[in-house]
């Protein structure tokens, strides 16, 4: 359904996508994760059409979507990061404009807004301005307006920043039956139990690459590294860190990325003479393999 | 063309949830008008028509000018999406840059006009502004071409101008000045030779002259043809550059 191949992008003396590959089919979910600034929102524009890519090509439904870019929009949804509606609008309104907008008739926009009002648990609203609905219920109304026309692929760019847990639940399962309808759906987060809840595959980019993907399962097989979390009873410094390879979670709180090194880093310590207070072996979870593979805690990336 | 008659729709929608600003926008004048018809009575006498009330000039001159600021609002609406952080998804979907320039001007010329329209209609009733003898046609066609090419004019200015601030500023140093200059405020003939000298090249001028033709002399569509091709043909090319200029991709900063 959607095909990335070879997709840069520069600004200046940015490069914000390197040679970015993705490929994603219909009823799948592919969740993107990435600290900010790695390059995932630039994609998501690049697909929808909004930024012009310097080389590579985007096919959506067999469309070239930098060559044709008008031709791919009726085919390609996005709800951007940050929460865009009419707030003097209703919740009717706005998601029927979206509908009228993509060349839907009046019957069938009405439709599709009542349909997707009721998917998204804003049924009661219909009639609500949107300067009336609470940050949870805007943000609901945001997804919705990028699901009027039915888009053969869907792209959510953190569609859960700033909900609640009730529209976090909506907009989860809202996707699941979007992508169970057949629609191809790339969907960013930083809230890794939502990938998981979405049983989404994983693509993982930084500094606008891909460095790894596949499901949770493949990732966790290939990238099971973590295996030591150790706490000292006095900070180590920057030099330390970086001499002895291990990652700070906490101020006096450090990860071994490679548990193959623990013999060393024992060693290390012992060099150092550092009093290690506590020890505990890590179960390998996705937010491990995202540290194992960019180097960094996704929580911590993203602040 | 679906894409524009969607975002025309939308436009008036958004227009008639906040109808408070064109309901000021039209007391403003209604307020302003008695204040100098008397004055401008006087001037008229003086500039040789000797039975003028000063409606002739005053309340076409108020339109004229309080129609800068109305058309000028225009403007606003494109930076209101990038407020509301809906441009992305406008930009997202299938209209084209040309549609969304056309789809956002013209409710604001349709609205201009009837707000031209009512103000001149309760000029009449108010100040008692009659035709003696013009012709209303003449009259609409001069209100048309002068709505056409402030709100084309706006849209240059916000397809090239990058604050909602900047717009503002624009939309009343605009009003003022060419109100001020094409003969708004005063008759064209009470003016200093040097703003005679350039009043031309203001909108204003050409739609105060339009509307001297038919409110002062009687005039009707022949006597109007110049100032109306004048305002339409300025029309055109401002469209035309606004479309040139007009760069979806550009960021704008809406009030902070």
């Amino acid at each position: 359904m959607l095909s990335v191949t070879g997709v840069e992008k520069s600004y200046k003396d940015i490069r914000a996508l390197r040679g970015v590959d993705l490929h994603v089919s219909a009823g799948s979910i592919v969740s993107l994760l990435g600290r900010n600034g790695a390059g995932k929102s630039t994609l998501l524009s690049v697909i929808a059409g909004l930024i012009k890519a310097d080389a590579g090509s985007v096919v959506v439904d067999g469309v070239d979507v930098l060559a044709h870019p008008r031709r791919a929009t009726g085919l390609v949804g996005i709800a951007p990061q940050s929460t865009g509606i009419y707030p003097t609008l209703t919740v009717q309104e706005n998601l029927e404009f979206f509908g009228e907008l993509a060349g839907l008739k009046r019957v069938e926009r009405r439709q599709r807004a009542i349909d997707i009002a009721d998917q998204l648990g804003l049924s009661e609203l219909l009639g609500r301005k949107g300067t009336a609905l609470s940050g949870g219920e805007q943000r609901r109304l945001h997804t919705g307006c990028a699901l009027v026309h039915r888009p053969k692929v869907l792209m959510l760019d953190e569609p859960t920043v700033g909900a609640d847990v009730t529209t976090r639940v909506q907009l989860i399962d809202a996707v699941k039956q979007l992508a169970a309808d057949g629609a191809a759906i790339i969907y960013t987060t930083h809230y890794l139990p939502e990938v998981e809840a979405l049983d989404a595959s994983i693509v993982i980019i930084d500094n606008g690459m891909v460095l790894a993907s596949g499901s949770k399962a493949q990732l966790m097989a290939s990238h099971r590294a973590i295996g030591l979390q150790f706490e000292t009873a006095a900070p180590l410094s920057e030099t330390d860190v970086q001499t002895l390879g291990i990652t700070a979670v906490g101020t006096k709180k450090y990860q071994l990325p490679n548990e193959n090194d623990v013999r060393g880093l024992v060693h290390l310590l012992g060099d150092r003479d550092v009093t290690v207070t506590a020890v505990e072996t890590i179960q390998p979870d996705l937010e491990s393999v995202f540290l194992s593979i960019t180097g960094n805690l996704l929580a911590e990336a993203v602040q | 063309m679906t894409a524009v008659i969607a975002i025309v729709k939308h436009q008036v929608r958004i227009l008639l949830r906040d109808p408070w600003f064109l309901a000021i926008m039209f007391v403003m004048p209604m307020v302003v008008m008695p204040l100098f018809k008397r004055t401008m009575a006087f001037s008229l006498q003086a500039s040789g028509f000797a039975n003028a009330t000063g409606a002739e000039q005053v309340v076409p001159g108020q339109v004229v000018m309080f129609g800068f600021f109305v058309g000028g609002s225009a403007g606003f609406c494109l930076f209101r999406e990038h407020g509301w952080k809906t441009w992305d998804r406008l930009r997202a979907s299938s209209a084209s840059s040309r549609s969304l320039l056309v789809g956002f001007a013209l409710p604001w010329i349709v609205t201009l006009m009837i707000f031209q329209v009512l103000l001149m209609v309760a000029g009449g009733v108010v100040l008692g502004l009659r035709l003696h003898g013009g012709s209303p046609f003449a009259s609409l066609l001069v209100m048309f071409a002068y709505a056409s090419c402030i709100v084309t004019l706006i849209m240059l200015v916000a397809s090239t101008l990058r604050t909602v601030n900047q717009v503002n500023a624009f939309q009343n140093v605009g009003a003022m000045g060419f109100a001020g200059l094409g003969g708004a405020l005063v008759p064209i003939a009470q003016l200093p030779s040097w703003a005679r000298l350039i009043s031309p090249i203001t909108p204003t001028y050409w739609a105060m002259r339009g509307h001297n033709a038919v409110f002062l002399r009687g005039g009707g569509v022949r006597e109007v043809l110049l100032p109306t091709a004048v305002l339409l043909v300025a029309s055109g090319i401002l469209m035309a550059l606004a479309v040139v200029r007009f760069r979806v991709d550009e960021t704008k900063q809406f009030f902070a």
